[in-house]
């Protein structure tokens, strides 16, 4: 799996993984019981700390994507819904008018959160 | 003959793989001959679920495994180097050809030992499993060699990745890495079959050092079935579960990452880390996609993987980047 980072960005780290790492399940890219790389070895390759690998992968046991397992792991879990595809097509279709109307990412998600209340 | 010729098989090489090898080979048949005064006439020369089926005299004994285990190291160490003379093939020769030294020089020799003071070997156990566990010292002799041979030097890489190769894109202030583990089910579920089966012959044989065979299996097989693979800021990195076996290609030396469609038997041989008939190297876990590493020196480098593209194409962002930045 590709996992990008960007130190300079103002969202931390930690958040950008968790981010990359949600969306990959929410395709189903990444499927129910599929492992991810042990923290250590992702932290490595990343050059990160170990504990900011960490701090991703609680948010995501957090939002019961994964489960944590001594010695077993990062596993997606049976819960990880895969989203489906009339949402990722009005997803797209909001994208597209929000983007024409040059509405900024602020906007768009502070609608869509007044919404689904 | 292209630029691998310039690689050379040192003497080193050669002793490491061949007359080591060849010397143990040598001293475990021959040992027999110290105790011939104290043989039967008789030894046994094969094994069946109910002991010993074959006999044969003492030189019946010595000559087939001397012969064909001569052979085998011999052609081993000639023809795969011949294919391909990195210093990853050669390392691995080295390995395989001490495994293969200590565990068939050490039949005649545990047979024999066996037998001493025996009027009658007729109900002798199997040898396998000894020489299994002798198989392990070569392969941890084999693994001291393959890291006292000195590395070579490969050249850097001129040429950068053509304009058709796959591409991730990262902005300016990215970082990319990839980490994954690919494996092969199929190889795994074989290996654990096998070890079953030779699970109940230890139980049918009713002799326990037998189990040794099943452990062997399943270590041997997670080995060279389950790989770790990394690709980040250094290179490209593959690695097994038991991480000093690894293999790793510096971005310096990488020319271009693209996609193959790989077929095993054709191709290779067979599966796991081999030689390709072409000179290239293989991690070959399965038939069908791969990632193909193309390096200087003429050298190339396939992983079977899943989504070799994402892969290859992060390898060439990278292999951009860091020669734009040189």
């Amino acid at each position: 799996m590709l996992f990008r980072v960007n130190p300079l960005s103002s969202e931390p780290i930690f958040e950008q993984l968790a981010h990359q790492i949600r969306v990959s399940i929410l395709r189903g890219d990444l499927k129910p019981g599929e492992k991810l790389p042990a923290a250590r070895t992702l932290a490595a390759a990343l050059d990160v700390n170990l504990h900011t690998v960490l701090h991703a992968y609680q948010i995501l046991r957090d939002e019961e994507h994964i489960e944590l397992r001594r010695g077993r792991g990062a596993i997606v879990t049976a819960h990880s819904e895969v989203t489906p595809r009339e949402v990722t097509a009005a997803l797209n279709a909001l994208v597209r008018a929000a983007n024409e109307a040059n509405l900024t990412q602020q906007t768009v998600l502070a609608l869509v959160k007044e919404a689904m209340k | 003959m292209t630029a691998q010729a310039k690689l050379a098989r040192t003497p080193q090489f050669w002793a490491y793989s061949t007359i080591i090898p060849l010397i143990v080979l040598a001293a475990g048949s021959l040992l027999p001959l110290l105790w011939k005064s104290e043989l039967p006439a008789l030894l046994p020369t094969h094994w069946g679920t109910n002991g010993p089926d074959q006999f044969g005299s003492l030189w019946g004994l010595i000559l087939p495994m001397l012969l064909i285990g001569a052979l085998t190291i011999v052609a081993l160490a000639v023809f795969i180097t011949q294919l391909n003379r990195e210093t990853f093939t050669q390392r691995v020769t080295i390995v395989t050809n001490n495994f293969l030294a200590f565990m068939m020089g050490s039949v005649p020799a545990v047979t024999a030992f066996k037998a001493r003071g025996m009027t009658d070997a007729t109900d002798m156990s199997d040898p396998i499993a000894l020489s299994l566990l002798f198989g392990l010292v070569g392969i941890a002799v084999g693994a001291l060699f393959a890291y006292l041979l000195p590395k070579q030097e490969n050249a850097s890489a001129h040429a950068t990745p053509s304009d058709a190769a796959p591409r991730v894109l990262l902005t300016d202030t990215e970082a990319g890495v990839w980490v994954s583990r690919e494996y092969s089910k199929v190889g795994v579920w074989i290996g654990i079959l096998a070890a079953a089966l030779t699970s109940s012959l230890a139980i049918a044989t009713k002799n326990p050092a037998m189990l040794i065979l099943p452990a062997l299996l399943i270590v041997g097989v997670t080995v060279l079935n389950v790989w770790d693979v990394r690709i980040d800021g250094s290179g490209v990195t593959t690695s097994a579960l038991v991480k000093f076996v690894k293999r790793h290609v510096p971005l310096t030396e990488i020319e271009e990452a693209t996609v193959v469609e790989v077929r095993a038997l054709k191709q290779y041989g067979g599966y796991g880390i081999r030689t390709g008939f072409d000179g290239s190297i293989g991690m070959i876990l399965r038939s069908g996609e791969a990632l193909m590493l193309q390096l200087s020196d003429n050298r190339k480098f396939l992983i079977t993987m899943k989504d070799s593209e994402t892969a290859a194409g992060l390898v060439n962002t990278l292999v951009e980047r860091s020669r734009t930045q040189a």
